[in-house]
């Protein structure tokens, strides 16, 4: 954190944008990744060169592991401590380019810019080559660290709902102060997702989801937050949603939406309903969906550029495999807490053996196993949660964020879509003015004119964002893939390590109980 | 699938008895055994020195069957009513990795060769693990008549031991003559009778008590052990898929990573190979441990049992002869039942006391044998994975 908090972030330009409707595309959204502003701390490179982000992947999980000694699950509702929150849930600040003095501000703002402003021409933009897209992204950081903390149920009965704690850190100029909390809920997130989703899908970045509702979860929660499955469930959507955000902040272009500062920053929010599943949004919501779905399926597009396709097959394949080990990991959860039933049951019958047994030295020796095995039983809840919160979540993340960038890919064929429209649409133009020369109407001549030159303006337009949206999803999956490996080594390291304390004191265990039967006589 | 056991394993494998095949006037061993179907083919393979035999080496073929028909005619042998009787061997069970192999084929389309290989693998050695642990205990029921001073020189120990026919005609007539009529009312009667029945000696009396309670102690145990060994399979198990499964995702993945995935997957296949030989080795030590006890147990509870009706025999025939005196009839035939009595149970008392002793003597020895085993093996399996994990984390940190 110390090496970037000397930088100072150009302020945020202070026009606001509005919601972005789907057909607003051809009002010169600003794109994510270009280099268009102009302060002079910004090294220029000649050719603007695409914003590069590449950090560390936040520390996840590690909220957990102050939280609670021993086991992650007794992690309960009130127990996190305030002090310690950020100590290492943080984006970790890191260059890939050790002593790269070109610090990239963070400069990709979202909204709509005056088109005037949009001067340079996709092609410009783009990177020679991808090998200089993949260096450049290692340059940048950020100074934003989100945590999610004290889940506390609120209300009761079917309209309790849980707030959590969302604190903020930041040296960002942008927001008000250095550190703040405020309280939200779920739909809050939910409510977030939304927002950008419709705003950001369309340039083609992965928007990060958050975890998904769960209708059983949250009932159980609301009838009484202590069993087990609930506190299971509250700590699981608690660390689900502390990942979620700190993938939104570490997103360059994301981070700069007013709606996720407002997130963090603002004391009462309006209560997102077009989450609720049966309001009138959420209805719309649903016919928008389906009809995407079945637009896909009529145009069927025509790939100039294979990559696309062979990426969105790979990515097919991936979720299909993650899925598959998930179910399997999931099996092994199950079978894991199996063993600490059986363990603890074991060891209550080798207690009780061992008072029956008459020979001193063996009945002592009998207490001890009784001892180790329960011993043993807390290490496999332990080895069960770590399976679980770990190893499993892991993988539902990717599951997830999978969907999301196969969303992506919709983005551009939906893009390229538009354009064949538009295309299609300046073709009857022609025809028209073609019909109309013959029939010699000099008056609707004009107005015929005055049509092509303005499709054809748009489907310059459109085919400049097909282009744009084609390279920023690129842009995007060469980050994303660099942030999965990172994310999937830091977790899996963490999983191993986990799992190796268990077996050392195991060893402990055993090599204490050794000496108790050799004393048998 | 025919399967033999070499003298390495054999060694390995006589884990819950202690001093057992030392006397080498009369040495026994199974060293080879025959699976067909349902049925196990034993060959039983005897040394000895002893003059009673007619031959000083000689092998017979024997089935489950013919073992029990021998510990029933030794129950059945009223000279041994004082003894101790070696529990029967239980049945051969395939049952468990036979429904596993099932399950397996039924379950072939949804996995990967691989995967389909290893699990077939791992049901196969479940199999022949098994295989293994049915000889190792119908060898260990031979070795300890053998090394009983009485039983060994049973005439019936010795029929079975050296008739090169079939015996499944003896045991046929076995069965009609005694109708296994003596060890039904042991099984419905004993713990009645034994805890009903007015202790005169001391020693007895503690025995029963402590019998008794240990017996259902340890059966529960043993019931709880077994169940916690299946989660350990379960988990062996579950690790192949994982393995499997991120091979996979190794294999189609172009990115970073790949090489992740792979030794993952590799780590994976290791762990579940020590968590397999957890499972077996908890099994052999600690669960067939309890197991043999509970059966040794349930024969030493028998001869309390036959004590006790030693002792109600006797009662009656007192009874029988103040009766006798009282009408001055017969009283010569009830005094000599009375005496026969007392002598029978004078000497079961004095038998069974000894066995007693000596059985208490060979348990602590046996428990404290494998228990020591069973620790030194968690030790190693477990050192064994933190090198196996600590090896994989310092290579995901190099990559």
């Amino acid at each position: 954190m110390a090496a970037s908090s000397d930088r100072i972030p150009p302020p945020f330009p202070a026009t606001e944008e509005p919601g972005v409707g789907p057909s607003d595309v051809a009002d010169g959204d600003s794109d994510e990744g270009e280099d268009i502003f102009s302060n002079p701390m910004a090294v220029s490179r000649g050719v603007s060169q695409p914003d590069n982000v590449n950090e560390e992947p936040p520390d996840l999980f590690s909220d957990e592991e102050e939280a609670s000694s021993t086991t992650v699950k007794s992690n309960g509702v009130h127990s996190d401590d305030d002090n310690d929150l950020f100590a290492e849930a943080h984006v970790e600040l890191s260059t890939d380019t050790p002593g790269s003095s070109a610090r990239k501000e963070p400069s990709t703002s979202v909204g709509p810019r005056p088109a005037s402003s949009f001067t340079r021409s996709p092609a410009a933009m783009q990177p020679t080559s991808l090998e200089q897209l993949e260096e450049e992204e290692s340059n940048d950081s950020f100074d934003v660290d989100v945590a999610v903390t004290n889940p506390e149920k609120i209300g009761d009965g079917m309209n309790a709902y849980v707030a959590y704690k969302v604190s903020t850190r930041t040296s960002l100029a942008m927001f008000r102060s250095k550190t703040f909390s405020v309280r939200r809920r779920y739909s809050d997130f939910l409510g977030l997702y939304e927002k950008l989703s419709v705003k950001q899908s369309l340039h083609g970045c992965i928007i990060p989801p958050p975890p998904e509702k769960s209708v059983v979860g949250m009932t159980k929660v609301k009838v009484g937050m202590d069993d087990p499955s609930s506190v299971e469930f509250v700590e699981r959507r608690r660390a689900a949603l502390e990942r979620y955000l700190q993938r939104v902040v570490s997103h360059p272009s994301l981070l700069q939406d007013p709606d996720v500062r407002e997130f963090l920053e603002k004391e009462e929010l309006p209560r997102a309903v077009s989450t609720q599943a049966l309001s009138g949004a959420g209805f719309l919501k649903m016919i928008n969906k389906a009809s995407d779905a079945v637009n896909k399926m009529t145009i069927k597009m025509n790939e100039s550029d294979t990559w696309f396709e062979d990426k969105f097959q790979e990515v097919e394949n991936e979720e299909q495999q993650l899925r598959k080990l998930q179910a399997v990991v999931d099996s092994l959860v199950n079978h894991r807490k199996e063993l600490c039933g059986s363990t603890a049951v074991f060891a209550k019958s080798m207690a009780m053996l061992g008072n029956s047994e008459d020979n001193t030295a063996l009945s002592r020796a009998l207490s001890q196993l009784a001892e180790v095995e329960d011993k043993m039983e807390q290490l496999h809840q332990e080895q069960a949660a770590s399976d679980f919160f770990i190893f499993a979540e892991l993988l539902a993340d990717y599951i997830r964020l999978l969907g999301a960038m196969r969303g992506c890919f919709d983005q551009r064929v939906r893009a390229w879509q538009r354009w064949q429209e538009a295309q299609s649409t300046l073709q009857k133009k022609r025809e028209a003015e073609a019909k109309l020369l013959w029939a010699n109407k000099p008056d609707k001549l004009q107005q015929a004119k005055e049509e092509i030159t303005e499709w054809e303006a748009r489907v310059t337009q459109h085919e400049r964002d097909f282009d744009r949206i084609g390279m920023t999803v690129r842009k995007e999956v060469l980050r994303f893939e660099k942030e999965k490996a990172k994310d999937f080594r830091s977790q899996i390291v963490k999983y191993l390590e986990a799992m190796l304390q268990s077996q050392q004191r195991l060893v402990k265990f055993w090599e204490a109980f050794l000496p108790e039967a050799k004393a048998i006589a | 699938m025919t399967s033999t056991i070499d003298e390495s394993n054999k060694e390995k494998m006589r884990s819950v008895s202690v001093d057992l095949n030392h006397d080498a006037s009369l040495l026994i061993d199974i060293p080879d055994a025959l699976c067909e179907r349902d049925k196990v083919k034993f060959t039983v393979h005897t040394k000895t020195t002893l003059s009673s035999f007619q031959k000083p080496d000689f092998s017979v073929p024997r089935q489950h069957e013919d073992f029990i028909w021998l510990h029933d005619t030794l129950v059945e042998t009223e000279d041994y009513a004082g003894l101790i009787i070696p529990p029967a061997p239980p049945k051969p069970d395939f049952e468990s990795p036979r429904e596993k192999m099932h399950k397996l084929g039924e379950g072939e389309a949804t996995m990967t060769k691989e995967e389909y290989t290893k699990m077939k693998q791992e049901l196969e050695a479940e199999y022949l693990a098994v295989f293994k642990k049915t000889v190792q205990v119908h060898e260990v029921f031979l070795q300890r008549l053998s090394s009983h001073p009485n039983l060994s020189k049973d005439r019936n120990f010795q029929i079975f031991l050296e008739y090169d026919q079939d015996l499944t005609v003896r045991r046929k007539n076995a069965k009609e003559m005694f109708g296994g009529f003596f060890k039904n009312m042991v099984k419905s009667a004993d713990e009645v009778l034994i805890s009903g029945i007015k202790e005169v000696d001391d020693f007895f009396e503690q025995e029963k008590t402590f019998l008794l309670d240990y017996y259902s102690k340890i059966k529960d145990s043993t019931a709880k052990a077994e169940k916690m060994t299946r989660s350990h399979k379960n988990i062996a198990d579950d690790y192949i898929h994982i393995s499997a499964t991120l091979n996979s995702l190794s294999a189609d993945d172009s990115t970073a990573n790949k090489k992740l995935l792979e030794k993952l997957s590799d780590l994976f296949e290791k762990l579940r190979k020590v968590e397999g030989r957890v499972a077996s080795d908890q099994e052999l030590k600690l669960t067939e441990l309890l197991r043999y006890y509970m059966r040794d147990i349930q024969a030493a509870k028998d001869l309390l049992y036959r004590r006790a009706r030693a002792l109600v025999d006797y009662e009656n025939s007192n009874k029988a002869l103040d009766k006798a005196r009282l009408k001055s009839k017969d009283v010569p035939q009830a005094e000599e039942h009375q005496q026969q009595c007392l002598q029978k149970f004078d000497k079961l008392s004095e038998s069974g006391k000894k066995e007693l002793t000596s059985f208490k003597g060979r348990r602590v020895v046996a428990f404290r044998k494998n228990l020591i085993e069973m620790a030194e093996l968690e030790i190693k399996h477990a050192k064994n994975n933190v090198s196996l994990l600590q090896g994989c984390i310092d290579l995901l940190k190099s990559i």
